[in-house]
């Protein structure tokens, strides 16, 4: 019967096989980055430097000035540069996604610059400002909720700063994508939108602090009596950039910390890269977390896991497994059976689960 | 003999031009008792009585009345039961006997000499025939079929009696079960076939879709015999809930319909299924690639009984094609009616009638929907008055499991429903009619392990379990005239409303008015205007969801489904106003027109059309201590506005019915402006504002029982919320969710469609039974339209689309 076709229709489809969703179609934010300059509080949060040269410090406490980038792609995989760019920022005061799904953008509270209202803290939802690609504000006290998310849900480990970003390119203000956002969503081309989270911390000396101040903290123990070892967890750090391997078709090219030099490819070519982390780095993240059947007596150490994703431009486009990888994980790609001279750019951005993260980029030479 | 002879040589043709189309309907049958008899010899043979019925040839099997039955000597060596290769010769006949059949078909000849005969019968509108029979001492009886003249002006007209007061305003859109049946795209079923007719919108991929002039469709009401419907077809609107066999006809008024009905602002589809026939046992089985049916009917006592059943197949045989996530649908329906006379004018009728579905997605959802209603009714006619009184009961039963037992939604109602109807021909210029009819719906849900949202964790957590029961009323009173001023007519008439859907009922009054007149002798000019309140009850539907989501995954990517895919066929669960709050609003509906009789037996119709609701916020009782308040001291979302709703257009409708004649069907044109306020002062395109919708819908009838039809479909697409950018929201470490940022309803439109279907039937007509089978091909050229599209993961891209690929299918029906 005619309307078995409805059901089978819903099977069929027609015109070109996608790529990957890892694949770069059109100009799009790939991530944010940020950075800590310290502030008053806690300086001995840097800890040791160990483990090399110092990368920057990723946890913010009140008084941090942090300064956020926006990392825009353009289809061929070159990253915009800053000047290109112009960003406005909004703090979501807690959530950044309601019920509902979304967050009333509309509300007269992100007309409000963050900076004009009195005894403004992290619950406040308003507007912190305009800038190019960059942009720096300094963080504000703690509110009253800010460790009932990290209490209610267990995926959120660390309290967080939570922001929205406007990004405008191609000639685009960000006031006014802003402006469309808020209102019938229209003419949005030339501009972006994403969701970042900055982790508040360190964690323990985030407690003290908290419960200093008479804020509610999220376990049964008097933060007095806790051992004096946990105030010394230094601050979460940007992930170093991780040594690639790349073999091209299995054999082996190129190896090393990017920036790399251009990897020669040839049509229809298998690509995998493979990454490696400093361990020793990594080993002076790890973190002494609370063990959950005891009342606040038992800790443990907990190292830090980093997760990686791609994206891919020109003749190069993701195969096998497109999940993010953790850790010392690998991609692999696949080039184009017919391609044009030219040069086809990956991106793999990198986040520890304390929310710091970082982007490399390889480039891929085709004759 | 010669002279008699000579006059037999001019009696048959006399005869048979008597009996011509022209003057078959006129004459009147004879009873038993005034059989003309005419004997042309005195044959010295053996005589004896010859008594038959001459019956219409096929499922019909109708009695033929009026009919001439001649009886003349033949060989000896015929053969009984056989046609007569040769025809009659007059000049070679020994003796001829002659009769006609009365009302009921029977014809009796004594007299009659033994031995072998040739039978000649000739009917207007039938084929002539003429059989051999062999006629024994003892006497013999015979069975004649004759099959109707489908060349010529006089056809078998398919006539559906329908109870109508005086002062009814008519439906704007009539069609008859049986005729609807062979147009090709609608799949058997006439209230699909419905859906081609002026001011309906074309549903996607050829789905039922009950939207009227650009109107939402969950605000048409659905009645069948006089009583609602949760809906007019399955949960997937492949089929209408009542097997095509049992329908008589179906009435559609997209606006100003009678003040008999109310509460609803979209316009009116009204079903009437058909009573059984009293003439013998009748009925019909069928089967094609979707579903199996069955109908019986006849007579019981001085009444008749129609039992009608179906269930669909589909499901199992795409659970046998290996595929993931399929969505297997099955449905079942049926009615069973019993309509009896008391004599006197007086007359009672029962029915049951129910329909379910279930559609099972794997391990990933299982949903289930049905209904069942049992309705009496008594009318009276007699002299000056017309009554109906009907109660009925329905119960309803939906439920939905998803993923485990431990998430599911359940939803029980009881539905009593009450009509009583009056009409008094008070005066030969002033008819009266009045009544009431009441709606009451007692409900109650279940429901444990709906997502809800808690925005200060971030994160969806299942809900509790939640039990949640009301009830709500919907009454109405009416009062119509009819005044008869000359060849005008004039309805005016008011219905007093009440809906009681929350804690405080609403009342409200609508006016309504209906002229009609002649422009000349062919035709006719019609205006009507009028007010149509609803109610509107803001369902919290809080933890109920369906199959569907807006930006639902398809394998790696993302499939854009259209606002109204997710609105009127997600098959979720709903309806109730969790959220206590309700009112009620005020459509207003005017059309004005012309109907022309034109050559050839085609019927114009041109009208304009205007409909604007009005606004209203409903009044709320709120909620306290609402858990999902979101700690930023951002408010709720302002509750559910019902904005401002206007339509106006033209429908032009140019038709020819079935019969007579071998080309049936219409031209059929909408225009329509259609515009909602989704936001105070926000006008939007209306969901479905289809701007030009054009159907081509012809049906040949060709000899040897060969029917082609085919459906040409031009129209202009649906408003659409184009994608214009997203929103990338980071959801963990290493899980990232892109929403979709959607422009404005409208600011993009579907393209155009154009699809052309047909189809073949063939029949086999036997003595008392026939064989069809038929053969549908819908969009024969194979015009791909992309009713979905399908976008990569991050929503960056669109690359493919879902649409309904050519598709021929069969099916094979027995009736007798």
């Amino acid at each position: 019967m005619w309307r078995s076709a409805v059901l089978l229709a819903s099977l069929l489809g027609c015109g070109d096989e996608l790529r990957p969703p890892s694949y770069i179609e059109v100009t799009e934010i790939f991530t944010i980055r940020h950075e800590v300059e310290l502030g008053p509080l806690n300086p001995e949060r840097v800890g040791p430097l160990i483990a090399g040269p110092e990368a920057p410090i990723a946890d913010v406490l009140p008084g941090d000035r942090l300064r956020l980038e926006a990392v825009v792609v353009d289809p061929q995989g070159v990253l915009v540069p800053e000047h290109e760019l112009e960003t406005l920022w909004l703090a979501c005061g807690g959530s950044c996604v309601s019920h509902t799904g979304q967050l009333d953008l509309a509300h007269e509270v992100f007309d409000q610059r963050c900076d004009t209202l009195e005894n403004y803290t992290t619950d406040d939802p308003c507007l912190l400002g305009t800038g190019s690609g960059a942009f720096e504000f300094e963080v504000p006290e703690l509110g009253e909720r800010v460790f009932i998310r990290a209490a209610l849900n267990p995926r959120y480990r660390f309290p967080s700063l939570q922001l929205i970003a406007v990004v405008a390119w191609d000639g685009r203000r960000a006031t006014d994508c802003w402006e469309s956002r808020r209102g019938d969503l229209s003419n949005l081309e030339g501009c972006g939108f994403i969701h970042h989270k900055v982790s508040l911390g360190p964690l323990w000396f985030l407690y003290a602090y908290g419960a200093q101040m008479g804020l509610s903290v999220p376990f049964e123990a008097d933060p007095a009596t806790l051992p004096p070892q946990l105030f010394l967890q230094p601050a979460n750090r940007i992930p170093r950039t991780p040594t690639v391997s790349v073999s091209v078709d299995g054999e082996l090219l190129a190896t090393g910390v990017p920036p790399l030099a251009p990897i020669p490819v040839r049509a229809g070519a298998m690509i995998e890269v493979q990454l490696s982390f400093d361990q020793l780095s990594q080993l002076f993240q790890s973190r002494l977390v609370l063990l959950k059947d005891k009342a606040g007596s038992a800790f443990t150490l907990r190292s830090e896991s980093l997760y990686s994703r791609t994206a891919t431009s020109g003749a190069i486009v993701q195969s096998g497994n497109l999940e993010p990888v953790e850790d010392d994980g690998s991609f692999s790609y696949q080039v184009d059976a017919q391609l044009e001279p030219g040069i086809s750019r990956v991106l793999i951005g990198y986040t520890d689960d304390g929310l710091a993260n970082d982007v490399l980029t390889l480039e891929f030479e085709h004759q | 003999m010669r002279i008699r002879r000579r006059y037999l040589a001019l009696a048959i043709p006399l005869l048979q031009a008597w009996a011509s189309p022209a003057q078959a309907r006129a004459a009147a049958p004879p009873s038993k008792a005034q059989a003309a008899e005419r004997v042309e010899a005195a044959p010295t043979a053996p005589v004896a009585a010859l008594r038959g019925r001459v019956r219409e040839r096929g499922s019909s099997r109708a009695p033929i009345s009026g009919a001439t039955v001649i009886v003349v000597d033949a060989p000896a060596d015929v053969r009984p039961g056989k046609r007569a290769e040769q025809p009659l010769d007059p000049d070679h006949i020994a003796w001829m006997h002659e009769s006609q059949t009365d009302a009921d078909g029977i014809f009796e000849l004594p007299g009659v000499p033994v031995g072998a005969l040739r039978v000649v019968v000739v009917a207007g509108g039938y084929a002539r025939l003429e059989q051999w029979a062999e006629l024994e001492a003892k006497g013999g009886e015979l069975e004649l079929y004759l099959e109707p003249d489908r060349d010529g002006p006089y056809r078998t007209v398919v006539a559906t009696k329908r109870r109508s007061s005086w002062t009814e305003i008519e439906p704007l859109h009539t069609l008859d079960g049986r005729q609807a049946r062979h147009y090709p795209g609608s799949g058997d079923d006439p209230v699909l076939a419905a859906m081609n007719l002026p001011g309906v919108a074309r549903g996607p991929a050829g789905l039922g879709l009950t939207s009227f002039r650009g109107g939402d469709p969950r605000e048409v009401g659905i009645y069948v015999d006089g009583h609602p419907v949760p809906r007019a077809f399955h949960v997937i609107p492949m089929a209408s809930v009542l097997s095509p066999p049992m329908i008589a006809g179906i009435e559609l008024s997209p606006g100003n319909y009678p003040a008999s009905y109310g509460g609803f602002g979209g316009g009116l589809v009204q079903v009437t299924s058909r009573p059984g026939r009293r003439d013998g046992i009748h009925g019909e089985a069928h089967l094609d690639l979707f579903d199996v049916g069955a109908t019986t009917e006849g007579p019981v006592g001085k009444g008749s009984v129609h039992v009608g059943v179906r269930r669909s197949h589909v499901g199992e045989i795409l659970r046998a094609i290996p595929l993931p996530n399929l969505t297997a649908p099955n449905f079942w329906d049926y009615m069973t009616r019993l309509d009896h006379p008391l004599g006197g004018g007086h007359a009672i009728g029962l029915r049951g009638f129910g329909a379910g579905d279930r559609l099972r997605l794997s391990d990933y959802f299982d949903f289930r929907s049905s209904f069942h209603r049992f309705d009496f009714d008594y009318r009276f006619e007699r002299g000056a008055w017309q009554v109906l009184v009907s109660p009925s009961l329905r119960l309803d039963h939906t439920n939905l499991n998803q993923s485990s037992d431990d998430r599911f939604a359940r939803r029980k109602a009881q539905v009593y429903s009450l009509r009583a109807a009056f009409g008094w021909q008070a005066l030969e210029w002033l008819a009266l009619d009045f009544g009431a009819d009441a709606v009451v719906e007692s409900w109650r849900r279940r429901q444990h392990g709906q997502l809800t949202f808690n925005s200060d964790a971030g994160f969806y957590f299942p809900s509790s379990p939640e039990e949640f029961d009301g009830a709500q009323l919907r009454f109405g009173a009416w009062l119509a005239t009819a005044l008869r001023l000359g060849d005008w007519s004039l309805i005016p008439s008011v219905r007093l409303n009440v809906f009681a859907y929350g804690p405080k009922p609403s009342v409200r009054v609508d006016p309504r008015v209906h002229l009609r007149g002649p422009l000349s002798e062919r035709a006719q000019v019609f205006a009507s205007a009028g007010l149509y309140a609803i109610p509107i009850a803001g369902a919290h539907e809080r933890g109920t969801t369906g199959p569907l989501e807006e930006n639902s995954g398809f394998g790696s990517n993302r499939v854009d489904i259209p606002e109204y895919l997710l609105t009127y066929f997600d098959p979720a669960i709903g309806g109730e106003s969790i959220g206590r709050y309700a009112s009620a609003t005020t459509v207003t509906h005017a059309s004005v027109g012309f109907e022309a009789e034109l050559p050839w037996d085609v019927d114009l119709r041109a009208l304009g059309f205007f409909r604007s609701a009005r606004a209203h916020t409903p009044e709320y009782e709120p909620i306290t201590d609402d858990p999902d308040q979101p700690f930023t001291g951002v408010p709720l979302p302002e509750l559910e506005y019902y904005g401002r709703r206007r339509a106006m257009g033209l429908e032009l409708l140019l038709r020819r019915n079935l019969a007579p004649g071998l080309l049936d069907g219409w031209l059929g044109y909408t225009l329509l402006f259609a515009r909602t306020e989704d936001q105070p002062n926000v006008w939007l395109p209306a969901v479905f504002d289809q701007r030009h919708n054009f159907v081509a819908l012809l049906s040949v009838a060709l000899p040897h029982e060969i029917r082609v039809g085919l459906r040409f479909r031009l129209g202009s697409g649906n408003p659409l919320e184009p994608i214009t950018a997203r929103e990338v929201i980071p959801l963990s470490v290493d899980e990232v969710y892109y929403l979709p940022l959607r422009g404005p309803r409208g600011s993009e439109y579907q393209p155009l469609f154009h699809q052309l279907d047909i189809r073949i039937d063939k029949t086999w007509i036997r003595d008392r039974a026939s064989v069809s089978v038929y053969f549908d091909v819908q969009n024969v050229y194979n015009h791909w339209y992309p009713e979905i599209w399908i976008y990569s993961y991050d929503w960056s891209a669109r690359e493919q689309a879902i649409g309904l690929p050519i598709y021929p299918s069969l099916g094979l029906s027995v009736s007798y």
